[in-house]
């Protein structure tokens, strides 16, 4: 087997493995990262570059914007493509699609006569200087994303409390949902109320929340209980009197004579909610 | 002016621009070459020509030296950590953080353009610094936003991407932008690669500019390569082409122009090298371009009305001027309008309301300016908001599009002079010559935009021509100190692009405690979008405005208010005095069902006097808690979501109390 075929059997073997390192839920990300790098931005254009005249092939420039460029051509038809079929544009199909393009180009250029002869670009020379210092300009660069990233992350934490409040039909006619999420960056402990008019509904003395966490309660508040159109919750953090948050739910409900009652308390992280 | 193409032996044979063809199908031996012969004395024809060469040893070819290009790359990266430290200081409020944007950012371009105009760079080396730039530059944006999209029209499209990665479908509504579903080339990429990695759509989008930044920048560095024949101007042409105004932020964002410019771009190259093949190759390449142009079609609408045009002027101009009626784009430059026209009429069309407004607009105040009538217009380096740019600032802008302006007539006339039978050379040069136009449209309201997205369109010919100059003027007569002067006034250019395409409170992450009108990546907006889709559920029917509306449409994928999708424009709610029958008939139209409230932009709200004169924005924003039939359901301290469908519902005409 001539050096030209190894090399495509080499690609082809390539797409075949990067098919499979994005299908199947490895351990790592990095394998799936890679084989979807290589199946999304490289390997059908590369292919697809075999089929192009061999002089053109050979340019340096040449291998490089035909390979994104087709692969990113194979991308779009291939969406458009599976936007027809009856499961749309999913990991199987694209895998399926970006396989078959890399592998058919490969197969095409196996088989086709080969025609011309290779010309070899101009190799770069590095010395061990020029190769130290583009070292160095790569930890540089990396250093900047880095702190670049470091310094948004500082400010990325919203560094506030949410407080909701909702009818839950689910739970009748007086259902209500109330809930309240730290999303600052310490542990903090709060009071809360609801109230209808001047009458106090319900009322938590300490609610301690870690960052992230949501306390949620439902509650079932009939109307003969509310004394106005509303029912507010208000939130109060430690030595203020003033309310940190505030909501209002108004509601017209029929009476029902049955007084207000808790339902049911939560405590959960944002990623434990169904 | 002495010849522009005159590079000496040396630097030929260091340069040997290889084009297409040993490959017996091919043309037998054809290649673009640095002709040492090609001086203003030559009389042989000035169009490309092609001649019978044999192939290099391997020992001649073997090595180039990458030149000072490992050391220039280090200050590059160097100057990269200055503007994450400008970029750190901005976030955190500090004053001197612009000065060291602006010092990081010149010791980023500076030092390229400086070692790009000296006649010792060899070809390898010339790429490698115009590719170490681009990557280096397009870091500058996202080292501007390292966690989250964060220009306004990169929700946009997040929207869409998301759209077809959660549904598995293409062309849903997008209410942010509906002609971003209709043109899905981008989101398609996006989306697959987000997929197929598990990575987050912003990620992958990352991946997929940059990939487009660099196929941009190496596609227009082969182009002008293969026209002029010189490595020299090609480098030189790249890093001019650098300058425009829109390209360091807008062109690296999240955005369908980011990948259909570097597709049209391959378009364009793929005719050139094609218009030299023969038998097979030639359909090889017509396969490859029309693959390309799909790509450009669905991807973005206006790149592809502008590659047509570009198409059309090529061809005429091959038809004209040119002797070589056979070295054209041929009948694939009727081809490219007509699958754009397909395209729009069967599935884009909605980008016809969408352009024809501004377009329209546009011309409209064109004439009013021309017309002398008052109040017509826009005052330059002055924002709606009423910031004024410094005068260095307003000097360096105007210094640019002066340096630009002049660079034009010398390169113009050496277009003229050596290829005036090369019609893609000429419709660069056509290309240019819009440039002032597109000046001219900085001077009205609606046209201002217009004009500046037009620059990364123009500045592909504009980028060519000056060149052609710069090299000339090098070439005339070389010393040092005025290659040092060229190189400082293409950073100049540079400069002042950055100042005219980009509002300066966008140059620099803004602290959203600070400046809530541009932090977009304003973490307390995004956690209550990511609040109401998961526990309002998606696609309400949602009026916000600025930040809010952008996050809300995307992350929170909320059925956002907007023009646009053809819904009302939420400031005429928000910003009233009161609600009364004119807001209701808003809220009725929209079937608005909630309203998002952001009270951190008080009265610097862009635009926001222009709704309701004299009613203070924090007033307008109380109205709603004095209002009947209206939850406040969300509260996070800045912000606040309203319930309003019992309102609506009731469709009692309330007033503030």
């Amino acid at each position: 087997m001539c050096r030209r075929s190894l090399g495509l059997m080499a690609l082809m073997t390539a797409a075949l493995l990067a098919g499979v390192a994005t299908l199947v839920d490895l351990p790592t990300g990095i394998a799936r990262l890679a084989g979807a790098l290589a199946l999304v931005l490289i390997l059908p254009g590369y292919s697809l570059t075999k089929l192009l005249p061999v002089r053109l092939q050979a340019l340096r420039w040449a291998r490089f914007v035909f390979t994104i460029g087709l692969s990113l051509a194979a991308d779009v038809l291939g969406g458009l493509v599976l936007n027809l079929t009856p499961w749309g544009i999913g990991r199987e199909g694209l895998v399926i699609w970006l396989c078959s393009v890399t592998l058919m180009a490969g197969g095409v250029v196996l088989v086709r006569p080969q025609a011309g002869s290779r010309v070899a670009s101009p190799d770069l020379s590095f010395s061990l200087r020029g190769a130290a210092l583009l070292v160095a300009a790569t930890v540089a660069a990396t250093m900047a994303v880095a702190l670049a990233h470091w310094g948004a992350t500082q400010v990325s934490s919203p560094d506030t409390t949410q407080l909701w409040l909702l009818a839950n039909n689910q739970a009748g006619a007086g259902g209500v949902r109330l809930g309240v999420r730290n999303l600052e960056t310490t542990a903090r402990s709060y009071q809360l109320a609801v109230v209808s008019g001047d009458k106090v509904l319900f009322e938590w003395r300490s609610i301690t929340l870690s960052p992230s966490e949501i306390w949620q309660v439902d509650l079932d508040i009939p109307a003969d209980e509310a004394r106005s159109p509303t029912v507010e919750a208000r939130l109060y953090v430690a030595h203020s009197d003033a309310a940190y948050r505030h909501a209002v739910l108004w509601r017209s409900l029929p009476s029902s004579g049955s007084p207000p009652s808790l339902l049911g308390i939560q405590r959960f992280e944002p990623s434990e909610r169904k | 002016m002495r010849d522009v193409l005159h590079h000496g032996d040396t630097e030929a044979r260091r340069n040997p621009v290889v084009l297409a063809a040993t490959d017996p199908s091919f043309q037998r031996g054809i290649r673009f070459h640095s002709d040492p012969s090609l001086s203003a004395k030559s009389k042989k024809p000035p169009c490309l020509r092609a001649s019978v060469v044999r192939p290099r040893k391997s020992c001649q070819l073997s090595h180039e030296s990458l030149g000072w290009l490992p050391a220039i790359a280090l200050i590059v990266a160097c100057s990269l950590v200055v503007v994450a430290i400008a970029d750190l200081a901005a976030r955190n409020g500090q004053a001197w953080a612009e000065p060291v944007f602006w010092i990081g950012l010149l010791g980023i371009y500076l030092p390229v353009a400086l070692r790009l105009v000296s006649p010792a760079v060899g070809r390898q080396e010339g790429l490698g610094l115009v590719v170490a730039l681009g990557l280096s530059l397009y870091l500058v944006k996202v080292l501007y936003s390292p966690l989250v999209f964060s220009f306004p029209d990169e929700f946009m499209h997040w929207r869409t991407a998301n759209d077809i990665g959660l549904s598995g479908r293409l062309f849903l509504r997008n209410p942010l932008l509906p002609v971003s579903a209709v043109y899905p080339g981008q989101e398609i990429v996006t989306s697959a690669l987000a997929t197929l990695s598990g990575s987050s759509i912003f990620h992958a989008g990352l991946v997929v500019v940059g990939a487009a930044r660099l196929l941009l920048l190496v596609a227009l560095y082969a182009t002008y390569e293969l026209l002029s024949r010189s490595p020299r101007v090609a480098g030189i042409a790249v890093v001019i082409y650098m300058a425009n105004p829109n390209y360091l932020f807008f062109g690296a964002g999240f955005d369908y122009e980011s990948v259909a410019l570097p597709a049209a771009t391959i378009f364009v190259l793929v005719l050139l090298c094609r218009q030299e093949a023969t038998g097979s190759a030639r359909w090889r390449l017509t396969a490859v371009a029309l693959a390309v142009l799909g790509l450009t079609v669905t991807t973005h609408h206006l790149t592809s009305y502008l590659l047509s045009g570009f198409l059309l002027v090529w061809l005429l101009g091959n038809r004209l001027v040119c002797r070589d009626k056979g070295k054209g784009p041929g009948a694939i430059a009727i081809v490219a309008p007509l699958v754009s026209l397909l395209w729009l009429v069967t599935v884009g069309s909605t980008v016809i309301g969408y352009l024809a407004p501004h377009v329209l607009s546009t011309l409209g105040e064109l004439a009013s300016l021309v017309a002398g009538e008052s109040g017509a217009g826009r005052q330059l380096f002055q924002s709606t908001t009423g910031y004024v740019a410094p005068l260095w600032e307003r000097l360096t802008a105007i210094g640019s599009a002066g340096l630009v302006v002049a660079a034009l007539p010398p390169g113009l006339f050496l277009v003229w002079r050596r290829y005036r039978d090369h019609a893609l050379a000429l419709t660069l040069a056509v290309t240019a010559l819009v440039y002032p136009a597109s000046l001219a449209l900085r001077f009205t309201g609606r046209g201002w935009e217009m004009g500046n997205r037009l620059s990364a369109f123009v500045f592909i010919g504009i980028a060519f021509v000056a060149a052609l100059t710069v090299v000339a003027l090098l070439q005339s007569r070389p010393s040092a100190i005025r290659t040092s002067l060229v190189g400082l006034s293409i950073a100049l250019m540079f400069t002042g692009g950055v100042i005219g395409g980009w509002p300066p409170q966008w140059r620099l992450p803004a602290s959203h405690l600070q400046n809530a009108e541009v932090a977009r990546d304003d973490p307390e907006a995004i956690a209550a979008a990511l609040w109401a889709r998961d526990f309002l559920g998606p696609d309400n029917h949602v009026a916000a405005e600025a930040v809010p509306m952008a996050v809300m449409g995307s992350y929170g994928r909320q059925d956002i208010e907007t023009t646009l999708s053809g819904g009302v424009d939420a400031r005429w709610i928000i910003l009233s005095p009161g609600v009364g029958q004119g807001e209701m008939r808003q809220l009725r139209r929209g079937q608005v069902e909630y309203i998002v409230v952001d009270r951190r932009l008080g009265s610097q709200g862009s635009g926001s006097s222009s709704y309701y004169p004299g009613v203070p924005r924090s007033t307008a924003l109380a109205k709603f808690d004095g209002l009947g039939q209206t939850s406040r359901v969300f509260d996070s301290g800045n912000l606040q979501i309203y319930d309003v469908r019992q309102l609506v519902a009731a469709g009692e005409d309330a007033s503030v109390p």
